[in-house]
């Protein structure tokens, strides 16, 4: 039961792989947004 | 669905695949180990650089006057030996410890993103070949401190300036990509049943860390940016001749330097909260009261940058708020070392080398915080800001807090890594060598600090003499445990006693329960069972 269970909880690598992408894709907005927010804030 | 974890596409049958022979093995890597093993020894060799450099500074402070080197390249030496520490050796240690175990302690095969782990170290020893080749041009090296404050690294610059702003931007490049991979890695990757708050503690504070590197390193960048732009393209975003604001540069800098201070701190708390409880043989005492004090010193630090810029005269009200927020960063803080305490309290305790120095760390960063809470007084600042006494505070936190537990760490897990127990007599004189030679260097600082011998100067007055005449005894003493460092850890790659799969008695978490030592160079291709 705890295996089955065990089992179910797992994610296919293709479900895997397009979670990872959404991750990094996310994340390097949050970088690009930083970068632009510095010149704005050196009065660009 | 099965529990293999890859098993839908053909070459996921190189998972049974040793490693590949010769030196293209590393070069080609995309193995979370041997990624983890390159980025530690580039950290222990910019450590050994870096030390190198505050040697040359201890010497020439032996004794007043100017002895063995020129200031400017004693400027050129405190700024190198800031710039290799913080970024050569104390950050890319702590990456490599997260190369090695986060997705042991998971229980996932390997990182999110291997190819990208590569390149994320491949950029780091061209970054620091590069930097360090400027101290051999026309110029020298950067001599405006690790701060690099404007106009010193604008318009006053050295040619080589460039250089060093092109190592920064692609050490910043590695940074992102390997934050971003850690957090690809720990919250897509965990093994059935690991949830969030199961993770060791090594795990959250990583992943709190690697939010503040994407954060911060990008605005790193964009100050680099602004600086090669004044340099070069006309602009003035820090010349005020041309409109511009020179303390606009120092908020920017410390808005990225103030969380710089907790990324080299938090992985160190996670490791303590490793260490203390397996030594102590009692489980963490208040697990998630530290998860939220990690994830609390992280928003924090995003919101006292200016307590490093009190003497730049800014409004009352400014100084009482950064003051205040300062100060409030000790609770979360006090919250952990009591939990560590608090863990030990009436633990069945045994003091091999990797609690003694999680011991130290414990003992001797609370000290460093202490001058920490004196010198976030604002009042108080305006006397102990550019002094000795700031030198003595961050070498308590970065040396006995940050290196300390790093060396900790080492000694901790090196048995599971290796497969051998390093020699216990060995680590033990490594300690209390590097203890008693670290508070011989940097206690005496906060003496010379309080009556005034500033910072970054080759020369000084009579008075400070026999104060640094300790210190430097004291720093060539602990330069020389750290090449003692080196011989112990080739004697334990080389061999030793066979450690067994748990190692030590008291160590839970998937690298100890699940893993043999060594581990198989793919571990986990069936994801582990989690308690």
């Amino acid at each position: 039961m705890q295996q089955q269970q065990h089992d179910e909880d797992y994610i296919t690598s293709v479900e895997r792989r397009r979670r990872t992408w959404r991750i990094v894709v996310a994340h390097v907005l949050i970088v690009v947004t930083f970068f632009v927010a510095t010149f704005l804030w050196g009065k660009f | 669905m099965s529990t293999e974890i890859t098993h839908d596409t053909a070459h996921d049958e190189h998972d049974h695949h040793g490693p590949a022979k010769g030196l293209m093995r590393w070069v080609t890597t995309t193995n979370h180990k041997d990624i983890g093993t390159l980025y530690l020894w580039l950290s222990f060799i910019m450590l050994l650089y870096g030390g190198g450099m505050a040697m040359i500074i201890r010497l020439e402070l032996f004794q007043p006057g100017l002895q063995f080197v020129e200031p400017h390249f004693f400027n050129q030496m405190t700024t190198m030996h800031g710039l290799v520490m913080v970024f050569g050796a104390i950050m890319p240690a702590f990456v490599g410890l997260a190369n090695w175990l986060v997705p042991m302690m998971i229980g996932a095969p390997d990182m999110a993103l291997p190819r990208m782990n590569n390149w994320s170290f491949w950029i780091l020893p061209f970054a620091f070949a590069m930097l360090a080749s400027t101290t051999f041009m026309e110029g020298g090296a950067p001599a405006f401190g690790w701060t690099f404050y404007a106009p010193l690294s604008t318009t006053f610059a050295p040619d080589t300036t460039d250089f060093f702003i092109f190592a920064v931007h692609l050490m910043g490049i590695s940074s992102v990509m390997g934050s971003i991979n850690i957090i690809a890695t720990i919250l897509n990757m965990r093994a059935p049943g690991m949830t969030l708050m199961k993770m060791p503690l090594f795990v959250w504070t990583w992943l709190i860390t690697a939010y503040l590197l994407i954060a911060v390193m990008p605005v790193l960048a964009g100050a680099v940016t602004m600086m090669l732009t004044d340099r070069h393209f006309g602009t003035s975003f820090f010349d005020a001749a041309g409109g511009g604001d020179p303390v606009m540069f120092q908020h920017i800098f410390w808005f990225f330097g103030h969380p710089e201070v907790y990324i080299m701190i938090l992985p160190a708390f996670g490791v303590i909260s490793a260490i203390v409880p397996t030594f102590a043989r009692k489980p963490l005492f208040g697990y998630s009261s530290m998860v939220y004090a990690s994830a609390s010193i992280a928003i924090l630090s995003f919101m006292v940058w200016a307590h490093h810029m009190f003497t730049t005269g800014m409004p009352v009200a400014g100084e009482l708020y950064f003051m205040y927020a300062t100060i409030l960063i000790s609770v979360p803080t006090g919250v952990k070392v009591f939990n560590w305490v608090t863990t030990m309290w009436k633990g069945s305790m045994t003091f091999e080398t990797p609690m003694l120095f999680a011991l130290g760390f414990i003992v001797m960063f609370t000290i460093g915080g202490f001058s920490g809470l004196m010198l976030g007084v604002a009042p108080v600042d305006t006397q102990y800001h550019d002094t000795y006494f700031v030198v003595a505070h961050f070498h308590y936190v970065l040396v006995t807090g940050a290196l300390y537990s790093i060396i900790a760490a080492f000694y901790y897990w090196v048995p599971k890594w290796t497969g051998h127990m390093y020699d216990e007599t060995l680590g033990k004189i490594h300690f209390w060598w590097s203890t008693i030679a670290v508070n011989v260097l940097f206690f005496p600082q906060h003496f010379v600090g309080l009556a005034g011998m500033p910072r970054r100067i080759p020369d000084y007055s009579l008075q400070f003499a026999e104060f640094n005449q300790i210190s430097s005894i004291g720093g060539f003493a602990f330069g020389l445990a750290q090449v003692f460092f080196l011989y112990i850890v080739i004697k334990t790659i080389k061999g030793g006693v066979k450690a067994t799969d748990k190692v030590w008695e008291g160590a839970t978490g998937l690298e100890f329960e699940e893993l043999p030592s060594p581990p198989p160079y793919h571990s986990f291709t069936q994801a582990p069972p989690v308690k």
